[in-house]
């Protein structure tokens, strides 16, 4: 399993590395954070030296640069008909629907790496705490990882990928954006509750600050499992057809 | 067969989709937090939480803020961060709402709260400053038809105590009777109102003691400014106040500090004030000594004079043991004299405060008085620190059983007032005494200009004599040693900053960009040549 696991992953990075996406996304994901830490927080030296404000905008980011990220996965393969070659190879459509993901989410943890670059450079004017960004860079590790596979559900409902985009964008908007509503709806407390427990945005604030709430942790990983048990659905109802 | 592999995949899905829900339930039922933070800024201390036990009723608390203010300090989002802590900790028996004023249009609420408003400059751009007019920052704490008002946050360094210490005496509903008498002529007693007395009103309620009255055993503890001038007779009351289980703070010193433009700052022994035999009979001496401290830690005065009377007292000279000191801001003395400790049998002592190693103390010169002139100030610290250095007590800390000054003498009196005092009492029963070798410590006027932390200092020594020892264990959280202020020169700064965002912004991204155009050239040139 492990190796099929192995080649399939293999055969997505490539992908990913021999089109312009993979460097495309990742500048374009560098620069806007930067953009947004650097000009839209206010002066650095009024600003602690931890790295809440840039985590801040993660979310907001993401709704872009996931899609941008899982677009081709499933909807490239569909458009080429590559897809049927691969379900008819020996391997389980969980095994696909992981290789892509793992794939993916090792993109991301590329991009994530060189975010580094920000609290190194930042130390030459304040001296960061190493556990705080290790928790909040944990933190984003399992909310991208939720927004993946988000992102590769819809690949896998589309042959389309610029549909796959701005579906992922949208269904990524209104997951990060959803508690909004409590502040100008007044549900009953449970329906409140309800709304803030499907909120990404809501899971990923503390960890963004270095909070480690393992229910927050757990919210991503099930909603990760979720959505990558409905792209394998999704695969095996193909294969019945 | 082909319907019984649809029914297995349902059923696996179904059981699937129930694990997780199971999952997610049980990880909202049995949550654990992990602070990242080395600092512990988003968890509140044992003492916090254990306070959430004792409430029936939900507690609320709103915390005012002028959502602006964040672009001005980084600060406030601590506050709500603390505050959300408090929140998030207590099972639901805390609640929290953050308002904004002026959004909501909850103004006219926040000046019936006495929550103050304050104007604040917001730098706009590098340029430019606008004026934020009637920013507040100010929490309501709420217990049934109770509420406390803390009326202006602008830091967390004892936020966690301050909230802490409200809501135990919200919820106990019961505030501390604390007594103050005062023997010094300029005592300001509006600032000490304003700084001491209204802002912990319900968890600390001060009443002034006319020395002409009797101490009221009631008061949980009584501080007393100055004291020379007082005769037994105005010491019998307090004395056996203290041999009833009474709790003191004794603020004074044997010299008297007369500061007057055409003759400059001058002391006078008051050594034989009776206030010092009572105190030696409690164990402690204060000697008429005026002490000069190192000009490390002396005040800055005027033209950068360094004034060795009066300096400033760090943790590496407190009792880290003592939970009135250990979680101190740094205090400043003025004109402070030294202790000399000796308990007698069934009392422990503690020295809580001292000089430095070098500091030196000046003695009365053939009984004309002390010259404390700024000028002469150096001189005289040079001349007898050459001579002699070490370091002095300032402040003691003393619990047990006391002796009674007036044991085995007659009781006092004044010509022309009668008092119906019991019999004396020979000793106490076992009680707390604080001795401050400084009338001025506590001094309005001092305080409010130049040492916030005196303040603080009295608020622990209170709290210590009358018991909430675990609320001193809240340490106070120092949050502005973190600011990226690293580089202090703007110029120097502004490049580094234009450096790093050069490097974030463009270096980063292109090189990214780069290495993608030269891989494709590479594969473009590899396809090339294999065709």
């Amino acid at each position: 399993m492990i190796s099929r696991l192995k080649a399939i992953m293999r055969k997505e990075l490539k992908s990913y590395f021999n089109s312009p996406i993979a460097y495309i996304v990742t500048g374009v994901f560098l620069s806007a954070m930067a953009v947004l830490y650097f000009f839209f927080s206010g002066d650095i030296a009024t600003r602690f030296a931890d790295l809440r404000g840039y985590f801040s905008y993660i979310p907001w980011v993401f709704i872009l640069i996931i899609p941008a990220v899982t677009m081709r996965s499933w909807a490239e393969e569909q458009r080429s008909g590559t897809d049927e070659v691969l379900l008819t190879l020996p391997f389980r459509e969980a095994e696909l629907v992981i290789g892509k993901f793992i794939a993916a989410f090792l993109l991301l943890g590329l991009m994530l790496v060189l975010t580094v670059v920000v609290p190194v450079s930042l130390s030459a004017l304040g001296t960061f705490e190493f556990g705080q960004i290790l928790g909040q860079y944990l933190g984003v590790l399992f909310y991208g990882g939720a927004c993946l596979t988000v992102g590769l559900f819809v690949s896998a409902l589309t042959k389309n990928q610029i549909i796959s985009f701005l579906a992922t964008a949208l269904i990524l908007f209104l997951l990060v954006a959803v508690n909004f509503l409590n502040a100008f709806i007044t549900f009953p407390s449970a329906v409140a509750s309800a709304v803030n427990w499907l909120s990404f945005r809501y899971h990923f604030e503390p960890l963004g600050k270095g909070l480690i709430e393992l229910k927050d942790l757990f919210f991503f990983v099930i909603m990760g499992a979720f959505f990558l048990f409905l792209n394998v659905k999704i695969l095996v109802i193909k294969k019945w057809r | 067969m082909h319907l019984d592999k649809k029914r297995k995949e349902i059923i696996t899905g179904l059981l699937f989709l129930g694990a997780l829900v199971f999952a997610g339930l049980d990880s909202c039922l049995y949550s654990v937090r992990i602070d990242a933070t080395s600092s512990g800024m988003f968890t509140i201390s044992d003492v916090s939480r254990n306070l959430f036990k004792d409430i029936t009723d939900q507690v609320r608390i709103t915390y005012f803020f002028t959502s602006k203010l964040a672009d001005t300090n980084p600060v406030y989002g601590q506050i709500e961060d603390i505050l959300r802590a408090y929140a998030d900790s207590s099972h639901g028996r805390i609640k929290l709402a953050v308002v904004d004023p002026v959004k909501e249009n909850r103004e006219r609420e926040v000046e019936e709260y006495g929550i103050r408003q304050f104007p604040v400059g917001r730098q706009t751009s590098e340029e430019d400053l606008s004026l934020i007019n009637n920013a507040s920052s100010g929490i309501l704490i709420q217990y049934l038809d109770r509420h406390r008002v803390i009326p202006r946050v602008q830091s967390t360094d004892t936020l966690e105590y301050d909230l802490s210490s409200f809501i135990r005496s919200l919820v106990s509903n019961r505030s501390k009777k604390i007594g103050y008498l005062v023997d010094a002529p300029e005592f300001d007693y509006q600032t000490f109102s304003n700084l001491v007395t209204k802002p912990l009103q319900g968890y600390m309620d001060f009443t002034e003691i006319h020395k002409d009255n009797d101490v009221p055993q009631t008061l949980d503890a009584l501080v007393i400014f100055g004291g020379t001038g007082f005769t037994d007779f105005d010491l019998y009351p307090i004395d056996q106040y203290i041999m009833r289980g009474g709790r003191v703070i004794f603020s004074a010193d044997p010299v008297k500090i007369i500061n007057q433009p055409q003759i400059g700052i001058f002391g006078t022994s008051v050594e034989n004030a009776p206030l010092f035999s009572l105190l030696k009979t409690y164990g402690v001496t204060v000697s008429p000594e005026v002490i000069l401290e190192h000009p490390d830690l002396a005040l800055q005065i005027g033209n950068g004079f360094r004034y060795n009377y009066c300096f400033n007292t760090y943790q590496d000279f407190v009792s880290k043991d003592n939970p009135i000191t250990s979680r101190m801001r740094p205090i400043t003395f003025f004109w402070a004299s030294p202790l000399a400790i000796s308990p007698p049998s069934g009392e422990k002592a503690e020295t809580l405060v001292s000089t430095s190693h070098l500091a030196a103390a000046m003695k009365e010169m053939n009984g004309q008085g002390f010259r404390l002139d700024p000028a002469t100030a150096s001189l005289n610290y040079q001349r007898l620190a050459s001579d002699h250095k070490q370091s002095y007590p300032l402040v003691a800390a003393l619990s047990g059983i006391f002796p009674s000054s007036f044991k085995d003498k007659q009781i006092p009196t004044k010509e022309g007032v009668k008092k119906d005092w019991a019999k004396t009492e020979p000793a106490s029963t076992p009680t707390r005494l604080i001795v401050i070798g400084d009338s001025e410590i506590f001094s309005p006027q001092y305080v409010s200009q130049v040492s916030p932390g005196n303040g603080g200092f009295l608020i622990n020594c209170l709290d210590w004599l009358t018991n909430d020892e675990d609320l001193l264990s809240i340490r106070n959280r120092a949050a502005q040693d973190t600011l990226m202020a690293k580089i202090q020169d703007p110029d120097a700064r502004k490049t580094a900053v234009t450096v790093i965002i050069i490097i974030n912004l463009v270096a980063l991204p292109i090189l990214v960009i780069g290495i993608g155009v030269l891989s494709f050239l590479l594969r473009r040139r590899t396809k090339k040549s294999e065709r």
